[in-house]
């Protein structure tokens, strides 16, 4: 080695290429540095470190650094490290603090702890990332899961909350319910919905029931008839009415109408029985009514007398499935009373016409394929065909659904998933003109409600032990005479019994009173009295109990039963009916002004039910638990919990039970 | 100038929605909490109050003193005594008991809600809807 300088045999070219890139690579290095000081979340930290120094006075020189934060659940598969950045959102102090301190709003944090949900697993969004963009606050490209807005955040919520009404969400529960209400589950399967929830009328007896004129209104437009109809319109081509009309109407199976003499019949009887049997109920007239059944506004268009009158008396032998129950009327009442519907509520409504020729019989095959084609065998039952055709795509991960490419919504819409599935469910036809989904005439906010049911059905499923369902119980299917006579009088149309019942569009069963524990709230003689002659128990409630004309000894097994099988022996118990202690309730109920919602005497509020003979209705044990608690029993309920203590629950239902029952009064009609 | 804009783009025709979806949610000129206190108002209060708190419910004639009328009333009411309304009854102020204690069958955020909408209920009729929805409010 010959000693000599550095830059001996080496080109000053070489030498200054060198120094370049040292300089090159120092200042990377620099520049990372700086960087790495500069991200976005070490930014954040250190401003909130000078907002907490700030608050504190001390002026400290700490450069506030608390390093990345990250909750890591391996089970829900998620890395979060939200808290980076979002400092103060589990510090109560933080609520005016501006964004991304803020203190998270509500009591969430307290039921979803952090460490234990992590956030992504509410919000969606990125976790792992730690920038604004990458956390995907907004849509992103490439990542399928963007944070939900809040009004989607309950879609979010429906992800691990698989019951029917999660608690405290609205537009879930109201979207999980018109799934249901709608049929949906039975064109689409969706997990944990089956056969026996698809509610539609067999069509055997439709030759029977309606002629061609009416057939034809309706499938071209089923809101011309039923302004709330459960059905969608199909959107059929002229062609297609007439083929399916070809199809469905010849005569089928043995259903026949009951022979009956209408010309003896007294339509002013027959307003009498529907007014005293409180049709209205369940049935709307005029846009005013309940709306369990269909309206009946024009029903006399639409169906003969004789058929009126044969379903009157023996709804099920049509139907098996209606809700509606089998009234005990006499066969001169259900006369008049079909007669009564024909005259009152005859007109077609405006608009909704059809020939009344005979469809072409030639044309019965085609229906028959559009029958398929449709999937209307789905909510359907006809012999000859499967139930349950399930024509439609699976909706178990559709929330998760890549559109690719982007989808179709209405003009000037974002194209993003649940703006997809908001214009699909509103109206098929926006995204596909030859969808054969029908459109379901969905107001706004219930296609948006439907939509975030949709968007809660995920394909990564949480782990079992994350998620929560409603109770499986089987189906209450009561046997023997009492069991008979829920049947015929379809008790289980309006009441619920061991979360059996039906349940309504608003996911709500119609009657408030579940009959699980009736016997240990109600009176034997009561319930023997009340079944017999219902009325109306709190006074402005628009639901009351239909007349079902239910015969005595029929009355006698029913209150038996629910007396002796329907109770809670938890529920059983006395109250002291001295008079110390009924003055002490009496000035408790006065306190609390129970007499703004419950009549005692003559005067007080139409809220609650009347007070008066409280002890002949009401037994002790119940009064006191439901006083104590009543959110526990019933859910929303108009009884506020007062917080009172036991004596007091006991004082004031000593008070209610001592009432004397009103003298003289009628009661029921 | 926030303000200005949203009135504005309220007298424009509407032009089509960027996001539908979002729109339908919005009820009316309520942000998200004030609907909710809207229906937690409905269900509980409106069978006396009337639907919009006007003191017209079924059950008001019944009622001696009778509900107010919320849009001449609230503006007397401090928050914090609104609160105290809700949670523990008109009788907490001194008055009549005939307004329930709702604190206990009410959860927290279904009280804040509440008072949500309360504010509004207590606007007079007359303030043109979303003139006075500042857009702080509905942001996130």
């Amino acid at each position: 080695m010959t000693p000599g300088g550095l830059g001996h045999g080496v080109s000053r070219r070489l030498l200054l290429a060198s120094a370049g890139l040292s300089l090159a690579l120092l200042a990377t290095v620099v520049w990372a540095v700086v960087k790495e000081a500069r991200v976005e979340w070490r930014v954040w930290q250190g401003r909130y470190a000078a907002l907490e120094s700030a608050e504190l006075a001390t002026g400290s020189a700490e450069d506030g650094s608390r390093g990345l934060q990250q909750f890591w659940l391996p089970d829900l598969d998620r890395v979060d490290r939200c808290t980076s950045c979002h400092l103060g959102i589990a510090d109560p102090g933080r609520m005016d603090a501006p964004q991304p301190f803020r203190t998270h709003p509500g009591r969430w944090l307290e039921t979803h702890r952090p460490d234990r949900y992590g956030c992504t697993s509410c919000h969606g969004g990125q976790g792992e990332a730690t920038s604004y963009r990458g956390a995907a606050h907004r849509p992103v490209p490439y990542w399928p899961e963007p944070m939900a807005s809040r009004e989607l955040m309950e879609a979010r919520c429906g992800t691990c909350h698989k019951e029917r009404r999660p608690r405290g969400t609205d537009w879930l529960a109201r979207g999980r319910a018109l799934m249901v209400d709608r049929n949906c589950t039975a064109c689409h399967e969706v997990p944990g919905h089956d056969a026996a929830e698809v509610r539609s009328p067999r069509l055997d007896g439709l030759p029977i029931k309606v002629g061609p004129a009416w057939v034809r209104g309706w499938l071209k437009k089923p809101k011309g008839y039923l302004p709330k109809s459960r059905m969608g319109d199909f959107r059929l081509a002229e062609r297609d009415v007439e083929a399916l009309a070809a199809f469905v109407l010849p005569p089928r199976g043995k259903l026949a109408l009951d022979a009956v003499e209408l010309s003896k019949a007294d339509t002013e009887k027959g307003g009498e029985v529907f007014r005293r049997s409180r049709c209205v109920t369940c049935h709307e007239i005029n846009g005013r009514g309940g709306t369990l059944a269909p309206a009946l506004t024009h029903v006399g268009a639409k169906a003969s007398r004789e058929w009126l009158y044969s379903w009157i008396r023996g709804p099920h032998r049509f139907q098996p499935k209606t809700l509606m129950p089998r009234f005990r009327l006499t066969d001169e009442e259900a006369r008049d009373l079909a007669a009564y519907l024909s005259y009152e509520f005859g007109d077609t409504p405006e608009g909704f016409e059809g020939s009344d020729a005979p469809p072409s019989p030639a044309l019965a095959g085609e229906g028959r394929s559009i029958f398929e084609k449709r999937g209307c065998y789905s909510c359907h039952e006809l012999e000859g065909f499967p139930t349950l055709a399930r024509i439609a795509p699976k909706l178990l991960a559709i929330g998760d659904r890549v559109l690719e490419p982007a989808p179709l919504v209405a003009r000037g819409t974002l194209p993003t998933l649940p703006n997809w599935l908001f214009t699909k469910v509103s109206g098929p036809e926006q995204v596909l003109e030859s969808a054969r989904m029908p459109t379901f005439g969905f107001a706004e906010d219930e296609a948006a409600a439907v939509t975030v049911a949709l968007l809660s059905l995920r394909a990564r499923e949480t782990p079992p032990a994350r998620t929560t369902r409603d109770p499986v119980r089987p189906p209450y299917e009561p046997q023997g005479e009492f069991g008979a006579l829920v049947r015929r009088y379809r008790c289980l149309s309006c009441h619920t019994i061991g979360g059996s019942g039906h349940v309504t569009s608003t996911g709500l069963p119609l009657s408030t009173v579940a009959l699980d524990r009736i016997g240990s709230q109600l009176t034997r003689d009561h319930l023997e009295r009340f079944i017999g002659q219902p009325y109306g128990v709190r006074v402005a409630l628009p639901e009351r109990m239909p007349h079902l004309n239910i015969a005595p000894e029929e009355a006698r097994v029913l209150a038996g039963y629910l007396s002796t099988v329907m109770v809670d022996d938890a529920l059983e118990g006395a109250v002291p009916s001295d008079a110390a202690t009924v003055a002490r309730g009496k000035e408790l109920f006065d306190r609390h002004g129970c007499a703004g919602c419950h009549i005692v005497g003559n005067s007080g509020g139409y809220v609650g039910p009347d007070l008066n003979g409280g002890g002949a209705r009401l037994k002790p044990g119940w009064t006191v638990a439901w006083l104590l608690e009543p959110e526990r029993w019933k859910r929303g309920t108009l009884e506020p919990d007062r917080g009172l203590t036991k004596p007091e629950a006991e004082a004031l239902a000593a008070y209610a039970l001592s009432l004397p029952a009103r003298k003289a009064k009628a009661v029921g009609r | 100038m926030a303000v200005a804009l949203l009135l504005g783009a309220c007298r424009a025709p509407a032009p089509p929605s960027r996001n539908a979806l979002q729109d339908a949610f919005r009820d009316d000129a309520l942000t998200a909490r004030e609907a909710r206190g809207h229906r937690v108002f409905l269900q509980r209060c409106a069978t006396c109050h009337g639907p919009e708190g006007r003191g017209d419910g079924q059950n008001a004639y019944n009622l001696q003193p009778p509900p107010p009328d919320f849009q001449e009333s609230l503006a007397r009411l401090s928050p914090a005594d609104r609160r105290k309304v809700i949670e523990s009854g008109t009788a907490a102020l001194g008055r009549s008991p005939l307004c329930p204690a709702w604190g206990r069958s009410l959860g927290p955020d279904d009280v804040d809600a509440l008072l949500a909408w309360l504010e509004v209920a207590s606007r007079p009729a007359s303030d043109a809807p979303g003139a006075d929805a500042s857009p702080g409010a509905r942001s996130r």
